[in-house]
Protein backbone atom coordinates (compact mmCIF):
# COMPACT_ATOMS: atom_id res chain seq x y z
CA UNK A 1 0.00 0.00 0.00
CA UNK A 2 2.66 2.21 1.12
CA UNK A 3 4.33 1.76 -2.48
CA UNK A 4 1.04 2.73 -4.28
CA UNK A 5 0.57 5.79 -2.04
CA UNK A 6 4.50 6.92 -3.35
CA UNK A 7 3.59 5.88 -6.28
CA UNK A 8 0.51 8.29 -6.56
CA UNK A 9 2.44 10.99 -5.63
CA UNK A 10 5.02 10.72 -8.38
CA UNK A 11 2.30 10.05 -11.13
CA UNK A 12 0.17 12.96 -10.05
CA UNK A 13 3.88 15.38 -9.96
CA UNK A 14 4.81 13.88 -13.50
CA UNK A 15 0.64 14.53 -14.99
CA UNK A 16 0.80 18.18 -13.76
CA UNK A 17 4.18 18.59 -15.63
CA UNK A 18 2.60 17.03 -18.40
CA UNK A 19 -0.04 19.23 -18.12
CA UNK A 20 1.79 22.41 -17.72
CA UNK A 21 4.09 21.70 -20.49
CA UNK A 22 1.37 20.76 -22.59
CA UNK A 23 -0.11 24.82 -22.17
CA UNK A 24 -2.86 26.10 -20.56
CA UNK A 25 -5.94 25.88 -22.89
CA UNK A 26 -8.96 24.49 -21.38
CA UNK A 27 -10.50 21.29 -22.42
CA UNK A 28 -13.21 22.88 -24.76
CA UNK A 29 -10.21 24.59 -26.87
CA UNK A 30 -8.17 21.81 -27.30
CA UNK A 31 -6.61 20.76 -30.82
CA UNK A 32 -6.93 17.45 -32.12
CA UNK A 33 -3.39 15.96 -31.11
CA UNK A 34 -3.90 17.76 -27.38
CA UNK A 35 -6.67 15.69 -26.88
CA UNK A 36 -5.39 12.10 -28.19
CA UNK A 37 -2.02 13.24 -25.79
CA UNK A 38 -4.75 14.14 -22.71
CA UNK A 39 -6.63 10.53 -23.23
CA UNK A 40 -3.54 8.22 -23.47
CA UNK A 41 -1.69 10.14 -20.89
CA UNK A 42 -4.54 9.71 -18.24
CA UNK A 43 -4.55 6.04 -19.35
CA UNK A 44 -1.06 5.12 -19.28
CA UNK A 45 -0.39 7.16 -15.67
CA UNK A 46 -3.21 5.27 -14.20
CA UNK A 47 -1.79 1.81 -14.92
CA UNK A 48 0.99 1.36 -12.36
CA UNK A 49 -1.35 2.59 -9.44
CA UNK A 50 -3.90 -0.14 -10.49
CA UNK A 51 -0.93 -2.88 -10.72
CA UNK A 52 2.03 -2.64 -8.38
CA UNK A 53 3.82 -5.21 -10.08
CA UNK A 54 4.26 -2.87 -13.09
CA UNK A 55 7.26 -0.91 -13.00
CA UNK A 56 6.37 3.28 -12.57
CA UNK A 57 9.04 3.56 -15.72
CA UNK A 58 6.87 1.43 -17.91
CA UNK A 59 4.13 4.77 -17.46
CA UNK A 60 6.86 7.63 -17.17
CA UNK A 61 8.83 6.76 -20.02
CA UNK A 62 5.62 6.67 -22.63
CA UNK A 63 4.57 10.12 -20.55
CA UNK A 64 7.35 12.02 -20.98
CA UNK A 65 7.89 10.51 -24.59
CA UNK A 66 4.20 11.83 -25.32
CA UNK A 67 5.30 15.04 -23.89
CA UNK A 68 8.12 16.20 -26.07
CA UNK A 69 6.10 14.55 -28.98
CA UNK A 70 3.50 17.28 -28.44
CA UNK A 71 5.61 19.80 -27.98
CA UNK A 72 7.51 18.78 -31.12
CA UNK A 73 4.45 18.74 -32.68
CA UNK A 74 3.26 22.39 -31.16
CA UNK A 75 5.98 23.90 -32.49
CA UNK A 76 5.86 22.21 -35.92
CA UNK A 77 2.53 23.50 -36.53
CA UNK A 78 3.66 27.24 -35.63
CA UNK A 79 6.00 27.05 -38.01
CA UNK A 80 3.92 25.28 -40.86
CA UNK A 81 0.54 25.97 -41.69
CA UNK A 82 0.31 22.78 -43.86
CA UNK A 83 0.93 20.44 -40.96
CA UNK A 84 -1.14 22.30 -38.99
CA UNK A 85 -4.11 21.41 -40.99
CA UNK A 86 -2.80 17.68 -41.32
CA UNK A 87 -2.95 17.78 -38.07
CA UNK A 88 -5.71 19.50 -36.45
CA UNK A 89 -7.82 19.87 -39.44
CA UNK A 90 -9.17 23.07 -41.15
CA UNK A 91 -11.62 26.17 -40.15
CA UNK A 92 -15.12 25.19 -42.65
CA UNK A 93 -17.47 27.56 -43.53
CA UNK A 94 -20.83 26.37 -43.00
CA UNK A 95 -23.29 29.57 -43.58
CA UNK A 96 -22.32 32.00 -46.25
CA UNK A 97 -24.41 35.07 -46.97
CA UNK A 98 -27.60 33.30 -44.61
CA UNK A 99 -27.35 30.07 -46.56
CA UNK A 100 -26.42 27.48 -45.00
CA UNK A 101 -23.81 24.90 -47.16
CA UNK A 102 -24.94 21.47 -46.78
CA UNK A 103 -22.50 19.93 -48.80
CA UNK A 104 -20.03 21.24 -46.17
CA UNK A 105 -22.09 19.88 -43.63
CA UNK A 106 -22.27 16.14 -44.73
CA UNK A 107 -18.58 16.39 -44.97
CA UNK A 108 -18.35 17.57 -41.63
CA UNK A 109 -20.99 15.07 -40.71
CA UNK A 110 -22.84 17.60 -39.02
CA UNK A 111 -26.45 18.31 -39.04
CA UNK A 112 -28.39 21.77 -39.22
CA UNK A 113 -30.22 21.26 -35.96
CA UNK A 114 -26.19 20.45 -34.64
CA UNK A 115 -25.65 24.03 -36.33
CA UNK A 116 -28.56 25.97 -35.06
CA UNK A 117 -27.22 24.66 -31.74
CA UNK A 118 -24.02 25.98 -31.93
CA UNK A 119 -25.49 29.13 -33.31
CA UNK A 120 -27.97 29.51 -30.54
CA UNK A 121 -25.25 29.37 -28.20
CA UNK A 122 -23.47 32.17 -29.42
CA UNK A 123 -27.54 34.37 -29.59
CA UNK A 124 -27.68 34.04 -33.06
CA UNK A 125 -31.41 33.04 -33.54
CA UNK A 126 -31.49 34.21 -37.46
CA UNK A 127 -29.36 32.29 -40.25
CA UNK A 128 -30.44 35.22 -42.70
CA UNK A 129 -28.50 38.04 -40.68
CA UNK A 130 -25.47 35.97 -40.90
CA UNK A 131 -22.57 36.81 -43.45
CA UNK A 132 -20.42 33.85 -42.39
CA UNK A 133 -20.18 30.86 -40.20
CA UNK A 134 -17.57 28.89 -39.29
CA UNK A 135 -16.84 25.47 -37.48
CA UNK A 136 -13.29 25.80 -36.12
CA UNK A 137 -11.27 22.75 -35.88
CA UNK A 138 -11.88 22.37 -32.33
CA UNK A 139 -15.94 21.76 -32.66
CA UNK A 140 -16.88 25.62 -32.04
CA UNK A 141 -18.75 27.96 -34.48
CA UNK A 142 -17.43 31.53 -35.49
CA UNK A 143 -19.88 34.02 -36.79
CA UNK A 144 -19.58 37.61 -38.86
CA UNK A 145 -22.94 38.89 -39.43
CA UNK A 146 -24.10 40.99 -41.92
CA UNK A 147 -24.23 44.27 -40.33
CA UNK A 148 -20.72 43.52 -39.17
CA UNK A 149 -19.96 44.50 -42.40
CA UNK A 150 -17.53 47.97 -43.08
CA UNK A 151 -14.51 48.66 -44.77
CA UNK A 152 -11.49 49.06 -41.91
CA UNK A 153 -8.61 47.02 -42.15
CA UNK A 154 -9.12 44.87 -39.96
CA UNK A 155 -12.51 43.49 -41.18
CA UNK A 156 -10.66 43.35 -44.59
CA UNK A 157 -8.38 41.04 -43.44
CA UNK A 158 -11.00 39.05 -41.52
CA UNK A 159 -12.92 38.89 -44.84
CA UNK A 160 -9.61 37.80 -46.96
CA UNK A 161 -8.75 35.37 -44.34
CA UNK A 162 -12.25 33.62 -44.44
CA UNK A 163 -12.07 33.95 -48.03
CA UNK A 164 -8.93 31.59 -48.09
CA UNK A 165 -10.28 29.41 -45.29
CA UNK A 166 -13.43 29.01 -47.69
CA UNK A 167 -10.83 28.17 -50.63
CA UNK A 168 -9.30 25.88 -48.52
CA UNK A 169 -12.48 24.31 -47.74
CA UNK A 170 -13.38 23.31 -51.05
CA UNK A 171 -9.84 22.09 -52.03
CA UNK A 172 -9.52 19.37 -49.26
CA UNK B 1 12.29 27.74 -28.13
CA UNK B 2 12.59 27.16 -24.13
CA UNK B 3 9.78 24.08 -24.92
CA UNK B 4 11.91 22.52 -27.78
CA UNK B 5 14.77 22.36 -25.60
CA UNK B 6 13.04 20.61 -23.36
CA UNK B 7 11.21 18.48 -25.36
CA UNK B 8 15.27 17.64 -26.64
CA UNK B 9 16.06 17.02 -23.28
CA UNK B 10 13.22 14.47 -22.59
CA UNK B 11 13.90 12.66 -25.66
CA UNK B 12 17.56 12.43 -24.78
CA UNK B 13 16.90 10.83 -21.74
CA UNK B 14 14.28 8.51 -22.87
CA UNK B 15 16.91 7.42 -25.35
CA UNK B 16 19.41 6.96 -22.75
CA UNK B 17 17.05 5.19 -20.26
CA UNK B 18 15.73 2.72 -23.21
CA UNK B 19 18.93 2.28 -24.77
CA UNK B 20 20.63 1.37 -21.10
CA UNK B 21 17.61 -1.01 -19.98
CA UNK B 22 17.98 -2.56 -23.46
CA UNK B 23 21.95 -3.47 -23.12
CA UNK B 24 20.90 -3.71 -19.12
CA UNK B 25 18.45 -6.71 -19.94
CA UNK B 26 19.81 -8.39 -22.50
CA UNK B 27 23.41 -9.21 -21.61
CA UNK B 28 22.37 -9.96 -17.94
CA UNK B 29 19.84 -12.58 -19.27
CA UNK B 30 22.93 -13.91 -21.52
CA UNK B 31 25.07 -13.78 -18.52
CA UNK B 32 22.18 -16.05 -16.78
CA UNK B 33 21.80 -18.44 -19.56
CA UNK B 34 25.36 -19.38 -20.17
CA UNK B 35 25.69 -19.75 -15.94
CA UNK B 36 22.36 -22.06 -16.42
CA UNK B 37 24.09 -24.16 -19.32
CA UNK B 38 27.21 -24.52 -17.48
CA UNK B 39 25.28 -25.83 -14.67
CA UNK B 40 23.36 -28.45 -16.69
CA UNK B 41 26.46 -29.79 -18.91
CA UNK B 42 28.17 -29.76 -14.85
CA UNK B 43 25.08 -32.02 -13.87
CA UNK B 44 25.02 -33.78 -17.11
CA UNK B 45 28.72 -35.58 -16.35
CA UNK B 46 27.90 -35.74 -12.46
CA UNK B 47 30.41 -32.96 -11.24
CA UNK B 48 27.34 -32.52 -8.88
CA UNK B 49 29.41 -30.18 -6.62
CA UNK B 50 30.39 -28.25 -9.68
CA UNK B 51 27.26 -27.37 -10.37
CA UNK B 52 26.20 -26.20 -7.12
CA UNK B 53 28.57 -24.09 -7.29
CA UNK B 54 27.64 -22.58 -10.30
CA UNK B 55 24.16 -22.40 -9.23
CA UNK B 56 24.84 -20.31 -6.29
CA UNK B 57 26.94 -17.98 -8.13
CA UNK B 58 24.02 -17.45 -10.71
CA UNK B 59 22.03 -17.22 -7.25
CA UNK B 60 23.70 -14.63 -6.34
CA UNK B 61 24.59 -12.62 -8.90
CA UNK B 62 20.81 -12.52 -9.75
CA UNK B 63 19.56 -11.82 -6.36
CA UNK B 64 22.17 -8.16 -6.62
CA UNK B 65 20.91 -7.91 -10.26
CA UNK B 66 16.92 -8.25 -9.37
CA UNK B 67 16.11 -4.98 -7.60
CA UNK B 68 17.38 -2.99 -10.93
CA UNK B 69 15.57 -5.66 -13.45
CA UNK B 70 12.51 -4.93 -11.60
CA UNK B 71 12.93 -1.11 -12.81
CA UNK B 72 12.48 -2.51 -16.16
CA UNK B 73 10.12 -5.41 -16.12
CA UNK B 74 7.40 -6.81 -14.73
CA UNK B 75 8.17 -7.55 -11.06
CA UNK B 76 6.26 -11.08 -11.24
CA UNK B 77 8.23 -11.87 -14.23
CA UNK B 78 11.47 -10.86 -12.39
CA UNK B 79 9.79 -13.63 -9.24
CA UNK B 80 9.06 -16.40 -11.06
CA UNK B 81 13.02 -16.42 -12.68
CA UNK B 82 14.55 -15.83 -8.52
CA UNK B 83 11.76 -18.55 -7.75
CA UNK B 84 13.33 -20.93 -10.12
CA UNK B 85 16.99 -20.46 -9.76
CA UNK B 86 16.15 -20.88 -5.88
CA UNK B 87 14.06 -24.69 -7.20
CA UNK B 88 17.72 -24.82 -8.51
CA UNK B 89 19.60 -24.51 -5.95
CA UNK B 90 17.73 -26.70 -3.74
CA UNK B 91 17.84 -29.67 -6.28
CA UNK B 92 21.44 -29.19 -6.98
CA UNK B 93 21.70 -30.15 -3.01
CA UNK B 94 19.51 -32.79 -3.06
CA UNK B 95 21.36 -34.50 -6.23
CA UNK B 96 18.11 -34.51 -8.01
CA UNK B 97 18.86 -34.15 -11.67
CA UNK B 98 15.80 -34.97 -13.42
CA UNK B 99 13.74 -32.20 -11.76
CA UNK B 100 17.23 -30.05 -12.27
CA UNK B 101 17.12 -30.14 -15.87
CA UNK B 102 13.33 -29.54 -15.73
CA UNK B 103 13.80 -26.36 -13.73
CA UNK B 104 16.99 -25.13 -16.03
CA UNK B 105 14.76 -25.55 -18.85
CA UNK B 106 12.16 -23.62 -17.48
CA UNK B 107 14.29 -21.28 -16.45
CA UNK B 108 16.61 -20.59 -19.32
CA UNK B 109 13.06 -20.10 -21.63
CA UNK B 110 11.70 -17.58 -18.89
CA UNK B 111 15.27 -15.46 -19.59
CA UNK B 112 15.57 -16.28 -23.39
CA UNK B 113 11.56 -14.58 -23.53
CA UNK B 114 12.80 -11.54 -21.50
CA UNK B 115 15.80 -11.13 -23.91
CA UNK B 116 13.75 -11.70 -26.77
CA UNK B 117 10.66 -9.67 -26.05
CA UNK B 118 13.49 -6.47 -25.80
CA UNK B 119 13.97 -6.58 -29.29
CA UNK B 120 12.29 -3.94 -31.12
CA UNK B 121 11.47 -6.75 -33.94
CA UNK B 122 8.02 -7.01 -36.08
CA UNK B 123 6.19 -8.85 -33.69
CA UNK B 124 7.46 -7.21 -30.73
CA UNK B 125 6.04 -4.12 -31.77
CA UNK B 126 2.31 -5.50 -33.48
Amino acid sequence: MLTIIIRTVIVYILVIVAVRLMGKRQVSDMQTSELVITLIISEIASLPLENPSRPLMMSAVPVMLLIALELCVSIIMLKSRRFRGIVCGHPIVVIKDGRMIKSELRRLRVSEEDVYSLLRQQQVFDTESIRYAIIEPNGSISVLMQEDRDDTVESTELIDEIESVEKGGENT
Amino acid sequence: MKRGIIALLIVIAVAAFTLYQYFYITSSADIYIEMLSTAEEQIEQNAITDAQETVEKLDHRFTLGERTMEIFLQHSDVSEIALNIAMLRRYSQTGDISEFLAVSAVAKRQLINLSNAQTPCIENIL
